[in-house]
């Protein structure tokens, strides 16, 4: 009789080998083995904790024999483009050795005998290392890119264009190369440059929706009907149970679903309070007795994390808050996975001794929190709905630290070119979070460039100011020697303009008198008398204006005349 | 060949292999002799023996010869004698394989170096018609992998299924001709290949390898009989006249497979059949070689396009079909000309041009097309389901079944075409009842209506 075996999964996602125990999933998987004949790129987005990655990698995995599928699963690590050239050197796509010329021809594309090597020579890299994966395997090759959002969370504008120039790439080779990118529904929007540049991106793509509760039964209940499973439910009352835990992880919400990790650590809460087995070897039988001892359980995934940090804390004798902040950079700002080596945490925490690091990240791995991937020695939150629940433990402090560091490695992540100094107010915000932080060179640079370049700014504004002041000051000066030259030019143009009207009141006043001496000489008295009369009034009536206009002959003649 | 291992069994157990030596345990003694059958035969016969051990199975010394020993000991590798023999056999019709063999002349036994073998793989998997050259390069794959009980079983299995397919193409070719051919050239056709071609139609089960040879042998004697005045869509079926009656060699070959066959089915095989396949698989081909001149293409759309004063012209989408096919819409490829083909087309031509072709539509469908997917999903014809006449075919990269049902009181006699075909399920449904129909009108066509499954 075959070994029975604990058919829970925890925090890990099903692989291959693990088909006996995937439930709840076959129309998904159907479609997307359908999808697979229908397009070279296939995009399956869902939620966190949806088990995306499951599908992939136990669901669609089965439905290929070994012969017909080559999958290479790609996780960014530092940089997606260097981890996909990896697993490509990984899969034997190595360049052929320049150590046999004479097999060169090997190289060389039979079929076009008119440029034959010129054909292949023109292969780039990417397209001859995916032609000598083939040639290695005779299989299609899945280029398989699990939590995509990485590139986005992770990585730079830069990496990303290279990444979308690689695909376009894959497009184009002749060998059976597909690709399937697995991606957090929330950042689909980040696409949008990549689907301008292919097309053909969201054409073909699968949503994997949340556990409702048939989904949640069928997982139950087949788990219960195992052969070789050590968990039996209790006979009859299998919907009951599966309707019990599924009330039990919704707790309050109305939601019609459930999240998959609430479920596995539930379901491996339930067993070990059943069977109290933590090597998971005993039998157990659960009903709907052994759920109602359990109680309301509450957030389970938040307890769970909550009761292993303190057990971990209590292990190594310090306080929650020393392990809570070894774990905090290994989840963004965003609340996703940060995949960090050792080296990399101690970088991130160099207020902490590295022994405690070290020894704190083992009981991590072995608490299920943290996985540990030996091929890139790197260390990461089991999955990404603990990487929520870490987010929400976070001071106001540590949050503050993290968009510092964040904000740094944005710009540094540019080419020196396109990065921008940090403002007044950026440098301001990080300054007191700088001592916290281990900063490499590149980074340390461009903030102590920041610096020189706002010292110089301020300078440049304060020279500015200066001659600004002197400006205003000198125009002001200029300003007021206008005024005074204004006022003496008026004062001359009017003066010119009293004159002018002085000369034409005394050319009339004089024409007139010439009329009234002409009537005196042809003895019209009293004519001669009005016109006199008419000169005086014209000279009279500007005298108030003109009092020089006495001291004119005509004045003096005239008052003779009229003996005024 | 070989039975499982007993209590009683053999005191000679091979431990491990490499290319110089072989490690024995002999009655618990551990022993090394070199990797030559002379030594282990004579190591036995020391020994009083006629069995050895390897891996579980027990294989008996008189059934291991100088060609399969090298499998056994792990010298010669899988598909290494097929490749050699297949690329052989291509030079008449490939001019890849013709230049590559110009090129390995000078080196003796290139076969066992793995990056000359794998360059004459790849020749072989994309010189073979659309399909088929996609079931090499599986058999190739298979080859390649780590040695297990699951590579035996696979390995056999994926022999047999690429002459099975090879000769269900050929079949499949020669009946779309008969159905593009006059009522009076069909009504030529003999009772016996009446007889053969219903049990082909009709069946319920796939065919024996058997049964496809006396199918081939009944279709090449009506297209030989110049009487009856059809040409063979592959003349290089015409020289095949004596290979094609009982009692020939590649009658013998087609008995070797169905021997194979009866092995699997009963999980009575080692790894001494994986060799036999092999051979018999590089002797299948060394009739059907020619099917490398041949590709194949599924139509996806045609559009037409007339504007005043202009002549027509139709825009045909379609997809090669092989191992550099794409699935990617930009991927396939598009003829504007003034002539057109058959919608719900799957073409085989010879040569580069795809307007001289037969359609081997209803027998080979593209289930994509049929549903307005891209990509390609190549179904053959297998078989008719017992419970209700469902038309039953294989997927060929799986070898799943996929069973094509007519949509029964579809489309209803009122319809409204216009506003039926707006919906897609609708024409997919449509599709898939023509699939049907064309079925049943080409067995109407050649056997007359003996049998309407409409009333089942």
């Amino acid at each position: 009789m075959a070994e029975k075996r604990y058919p829970f999964k925890f925090l890990d996602a099903y692989a291959r080998e693990d088909s006996d125990i995937f439930f709840g999933r076959n129309d998904e998987i159907e479609n997307l083995y359908e999808m697979v004949f229908q397009s070279d790129l296939l995009l399956v987005y869902g939620a966190s904790g949806t088990g995306k990655t499951s599908l992939i990698q136990c669901g669609l995995a089965n439905k290929f024999q070994t012969h017909d599928w080559l999958p290479l699963f790609i996780r960014r690590g530092s940089n997606l483009n260097q981890a996909f050239a990896n697993e490509l050197e990984t899969a034997g796509g190595t360049l052929a050795e320049a150590d046999n010329n004479a097999l060169d021809w090997l190289d060389d594309d039979l079929s076009n005998e008119t440029s034959a090597s010129a054909a292949t020579k023109t292969l780039s890299p990417l397209a001859r290392r995916l032609r000598a994966i083939y040639l290695r395997h005779f299989k299609p090759v899945y280029l398989i890119f699990d939590q995509f959002e990485e590139l986005y969370v992770l990585g730079d504008k830069k990496e990303q264009d290279k990444f979308i120039e690689s695909v376009q790439e894959i497009l184009r080779v002749e060998q059976p190369v597909k690709i399937i990118i697995s991606i957090r529904e929330e950042y689909l929007g980040y696409l949008y440059d990549f689907e301008r540049a292919v097309p053909e991106l969201l054409r073909k793509k699968l949503r994997v929706e949340p556990m409702n509760l048939d989904k949640v039964q069928t997982v139950i209940t087949s788990v219960g009907q195992l052969p070789n499973s050590n968990v039996r439910l209790e006979t009859g009352q299998e919907a009951a149970i599966a309707n019990q835990i599924f009330e039990k992880i919704r707790g309050g919400a109305t939601s019609l679903t459930i999240e998959l990790p609430y479920l596995q650590v539930f379901l491996d809460k339930l067993y070990l309070h059943a069977t109290g087995d933590e090597h998971r070897q005993a039998d157990a039988l659960l009903s709907l007795d052994t759920l109602k001892k359990i109680g309301n359980i509450g957030d389970v995934l938040r307890d769970f994390l909550d009761e292993q940090v303190l057990l971990i804390a209590r292990a190594l004798d310090q306080k929650p808050d020393a392990i809570w902040r070894i774990l905090s950079p290994l989840v963004t700002l965003d609340g996703t996975k940060e995949p960090l080596s050792g080296p990399d945490l101690c970088n991130r925490r160099p207020e902490m001794a590295p022994a405690l690091i070290d020894s704190t990240l083992q009981a991590l791995v072995k608490g299920r929190i943290l996985r540990f991937t030996e091929h890139n020695q790197r260390y990461e939150i089991a999955h990404d709905s603990l990487a929520k629940q870490i987010a929400a433990k976070r001071s106001d402090e540590e949050i503050s630290l993290l968009e510092v560091q964040r904000m740094i490695k944005s710009q540094v992540a540019m080419k020196a070119e396109a990065r921008e100094y940090f403002s007044e107010k950026q440098l301001a915000f990080m300054e007191p979070y700088l001592q916290k932080l281990t900063l490499g060179n590149e980074e340390n640079t461009h903030i102590e460039n920041s610096r020189k370049f706002l010292r110089q700014k301020k300078k440049k504004q304060q020279q500015r100011k200066k001659v600004t002041y002197a400006s205003i000051a000198a125009a002001f000066v200029l300003l007021a020697a206008l005024a005074i030259w204004a006022l003496g030019q008026k004062k001359t143009a009017e003066e010119s303009l009293e004159k002018v009207e002085r000369t034409e009141i005394v050319k009339k006043a004089e024409e007139l008198k010439t009329y009234g001496d002409s009537y005196r000489d042809l003895q019209k008295d009293s004519s001669a008398l009005d016109t006199y009369q008419q000169a005086w009034d014209t000279l009279d009536f500007y005298q108030y204006k003109h009092p020089e206009l006495k001291d004119e002959e005509i004045y003096q003649a005239l008052k003779k005349i009229l003996n005024k | 060949m070989s039975t499982s291992p007993a209590n009683s069994g053999p005191q000679v157990v091979i431990q491990s292999t490499s290319d110089e030596t072989i490690t024995l345990k002999v009655n618990g003694e551990v022993r090394q002799i070199r990797n030559q059958l002379d030594e282990l035969k004579a190591l036995l016969q020391e020994k009083n023996q006629q069995n050895v051990q390897y891996a579980d199975k027990i294989y008996n010394i008189g059934h291991i010869d100088q060609a399969n020993f090298g499998f056994i000991t792990g010298k010669k590798a899988f598909n290494e004698t097929l490749t050699k023999q297949l690329i052989e056999a291509l030079q008449t019709s490939s001019r890849p394989a013709q230049i590559f063999l110009e090129r390995v002349a000078t080196t003796p036994q290139w076969e066992t170096q793995v990056r000359i073998s794998d360059k004459a793989k790849e020749i072989i998997a994309y010189s073979f018609a659309g399909v088929i050259g996609i079931q090499l390069s599986k058999l190739m794959a298979i080859g390649k992998e780590d040695f297990s009980e699951t590579k035996q079983r696979k390995y056999i299995e994926k022999c047999l299924q690429i002459a099975k397919r090879s000769v269900d193409l050929i079949c499949f070719a020669l009946i779309s001709r008969m159905l593009d051919a006059k009522a009076e050239t069909v009504s030529r056709l003999s009772s016996d290949l009446k007889m053969v071609l219903q049990k082909r139609f009709d069946e319920a089960f796939e065919p024996t390898l058997e049964e496809q040879f006396r199918l081939l042998n009944v279709l090449h004697a009506f297209f030989g009989d110049q009487a009856n005045g059809l040409e063979a869509p592959m003349p290089e079926l015409n020289s095949l006249g004596q290979a094609l009656q009982q009692g020939s060699d590649l009658h013998l070959t087609f008995q070797n497979l169905q021997a194979l066959n009866g092995k699997l089915d009963k999980g009575q095989y080692d790894l001494l059949d994986c060799f036999e396949a092999e051979t018999q698989l590089a002797a299948f081909f060394k009739y059907f070689h020619f099917l490398a001149n041949y590709r194949m293409a599924s139509i996806k759309h045609i559009g037409y396009q007339h504007t005043r004063k202009e002549d027509p012209r139709y825009l045909i989408r379609y997809a090669a079909l092989g191992i550099d096919s794409k699935a990617n819409i930009d991927a396939e490829k598009i003829n504007y000309s003034v002539d057109t083909v058959q919608t719900e087309a799957v073409l085989l031509y010879r040569g580069d041009n795809y307007r001289d072709n037969v359609n081997l539509f209803p027998f080979v469908v593209d289930y994509n097309a049929l549903s307005f997917e891209q990509g390609s999903k190549i179904c053959f014809y297998r078989s008719q389901a017992i419970a209700d006449g469902n038309l039953e075919y294989l997927f060929l990269e799986d070898n799943s079944i996929l069973s094509i049902e007519k949509k029964k009181d579809f489309p209803p006699p009122d319809a409204d075409f216009n506003d039926l075909l707006i919906s897609a399920d609708n024409r997919k449904a449509l599709n898939l009842n023509s699939v049907v129909n064309q079925f049943r009108g080409a067995r109407t066509y050649l056997l007359g209506g003996e049998l309407n499954f409409d009333d089942l």
